[in-house]
Order: C-alpha cells, then structure tokens, then sequence
C-alpha cells in the first residue's frame, strides 16, 4: 500500500498537475498583457529591377526599418502584399528576423530585402503594394499568437531598371 | 486435505482477482491515452495533432524535444505562420515557416514557400524533386500551441540514433514491466512515454 512505487507515483502526479497548472496560469497571464507596438518602414531605393530569363519580374529593394515590439522572443516579418490578375493574393518575406530579449524589442535596421522578390508572372511594373510587419509571438508554454502593422502605399516603377 | 484445497484455491482467487485489477487498469490507461489522442484529433481537425520537434531548424522558437499541438482549419494559409508539411519521398514531416504565399484568383489554389528560422536557405532543396512549392494538400497543419517545459529526455544530435534508441528502450521497459504486472511502475512508465509513443515526430 505505502511501497516506494505509490509514493513515487502520487509524487510525479502532484508534480505535473502544479506544473500543467503554472503553464495554464502563465499561458492565461498573456491575455493580461496587451502590447502597442510602432513600426515604421521606407523603401529608400530600388537596386534593381527586371524580367528573369525565366519571364518573372525580379526587384531589389533597400528597406529601412524601424520599430518597437514587447519584450518577448518572438520573430518578425516584413512581407510585400499585392494582387495580380492570376493570384488574389501575393504575400513575399522581404525580411525577418528574431528578437530575443527586451534589450533588442527597439530596433532599427537598414537593409535590402534578405528573400528575392520574384512574382509569379510579369506583373510587377506599376504595381501598388502594402507592406506589412507581421510579429509571431513564440512563447516557452502557451499559445503562440500574432499581429500585423500594415502600411500601405507603395509602388513599384513603371519601367525595368 | 478438504482444507488446505480451499486455502489454495482462496489464494488462487485473490491472485486472480489481482492480476485482473492490475490488467483492467492497464487497459483503463491505454484507452484513456487513446480517448484523449482521437478526442485532439476531432478538436483540432489534424491527423497528428500532438508533434514532437526533432531538429533544430526552427531555433530558437523551437528547440528539439519542444511538443507542438497541431492545428487545421479552413482558414488561408498566410506568410508568417508555422506550419508541418509533408514532402513526397520522405518519411518525417518538417515544421517551418511559410515565407512565401501566392493564391490564385479563380480556383483559391494556393502555391507555399517554407523556410526554417535557423536555416540560411528556403526549403526547395528538401522538397521532392523538381517541386518548387507546397500546396494545400502538403500541409499537416499550423502549429498554435506550444509546451516546452518538460523537454522530453536528452537528445542525440543523430535524430534517427534517438527515434530507435528512444522508442525501443521504452517499449522494453514497457514489456518488461508488463511481464512482471508491475502496474504501478508502469503506470510511471507509461505517463512518460505515451506521449511520444503517439507523437508524430516533426523534422
């Protein structure tokens, strides 16, 4: 009845239940916590832009980036969103990248886009763009979550350069 | 002897009667673990709804032994988010990120660029050959929870040398302990490795 194995046992489902429970609590503590981050970005040149071998429109950009998060570890994307004729939607990572501590949440970064913009098809010229900061929450326990700023108005030339 | 045949066979029954609690109490795990294994399949609408993170692509949001749950919905897939897809010709599935979205106007097809956080490149050189992007029937499901507190024992780097280590000495330890209808212990045992003998492991 009191072997060490019952008592081993009742020990470890004492231990997980207060350790589910702590993770219930902590992943509930997030609702608490309600973040205003700011972002801003310019697109302060076009490198390049042109039609591939292949037919798709290729562009460089430099981006510059600026922007206040929270303090989680969390990763953080910058992506062009667009719409052409074949695809309602087109949404290309032009960046991301990782903040670890709340030392790193206040960042500004000068840039060119770290993933090719390529569009599926030549409808890039002229095109009208939104850029967006997507945030992804990445917590140890609990739901992952995240938010967007979105900024819109941008354009691409109207001729390849 | 009219006796001592009853003393026996009273000893007969209560052994018997042991051994059944102890057997039906196994059994009361077992289900218990698969009720609540097909329960997180109907709630989430994944096939493999709890995943276990073998490799370290994903650090530092995902470390290896990280329990993902699983989940798939209706809802777009959208750059940013993680999702678990399978590659034609390969046994494990991958939890990555989508960098890359382009859906078609007409038919709502959707064509999907992955990449792992930790990674330098994306992952067109994992997929099949010759395929350039995911479509929606690739894909597992999105990962929407996270439990990494109690990384599941110690890791080989080799993900392979761990999956046959790591299975096998549990079901060892498993079978031995079923031998021995030692239900107490197993039920140790058993707490700590039903999760990963239901898991799915995640590349």
């Amino acid at each position: 009845m009191h072997s060490f194995g019952y008592r081993a046992n009742a020990l470890l489902t004492f231990a997980v239940t207060i350790l589910a429970l702590m993770c219930a609590m902590a992943s509930l503590s997030d609702n608490f916590n309600s973040p205003s981050p700011t972002a801003e970005v310019q697109v302060l040149n076009i490198n390049w832009f042109q039609k591939k071998p292949d037919g798709d429109d290729e562009v460089s950009l430099t981006l510059n980036i600026s922007g206040k998060l929270t303090n989680f570890v969390h990763m953080e994307y910058k992506a062009a969103e667009y719409e052409t004729p074949k695809n309602e939607l087109n949404q290309v990572s032009l960046w991301d990248g990782i903040i670890p501590t709340k030392e790193h949440a206040k960042f500004w970064i000068h840039t060119t886009n770290k993933y090719r913009f390529i569009d599926q098809g030549s409808n890039l010229r002229g095109k009208d763009f939104n850029l967006t900061l997507h945030w992804h929450v990445m917590p140890k326990t609990g739901k992952m979550f995240a938010d967007k700023i979105a900024m819109t108005g941008f354009r691409l030339p109207e001729t390849y350069r | 002897m009219g006796w001592i045949g009853e003393q026996i066979d009273s000893i007969k029954s209560l052994q018997f009667r042991q051994v059944l609690t102890q057997a039906i109490s196994l059994g009361m795990i077992v289900t218990s673990a698969l009720i609540i294994w097909k329960g997180l399949m109907c709630v989430t609408g994944s096939e493999s709804p709890v995943v276990v993170v073998l490799s370290g692509s994903m650090e530092p949001g995902f470390k290896r032994g990280d329990i993902l749950f699983l989940h798939m919905s209706k809802d777009p897939i959208r750059a940013g988010e993680i999702v678990v897809f399978n590659v034609d010709g390969r046994e494990i599935p991958i939890v990555h990120r989508v960098i890359k979205v382009h859906e078609r106007q007409d038919t709502g097809e959707v064509d999907i660029l992955t990449k792992g956080d930790n990674n330098f490149g994306d992952d067109r050189l994992l997929y099949a050959h010759g395929q350039l992007w995911l479509q929606r029937h690739h894909i597992m499901g999105k990962s929407c929870w996270i439990f990494a507190v109690c990384r599941l024992g110690d890791y080989n780097n080799d993900r392979k040398a761990y999956h046959k280590v790591y299975t096998h000495r549990s079901f060892g330890v498993a079978s031995d302990y079923f031998k021995r209808m030692r239900v107490e212990k197993f039920v140790l045992e058993t707490s700590k490795t039903w999760w990963i003998c239901l898991s799915h492991f995640v590349d």
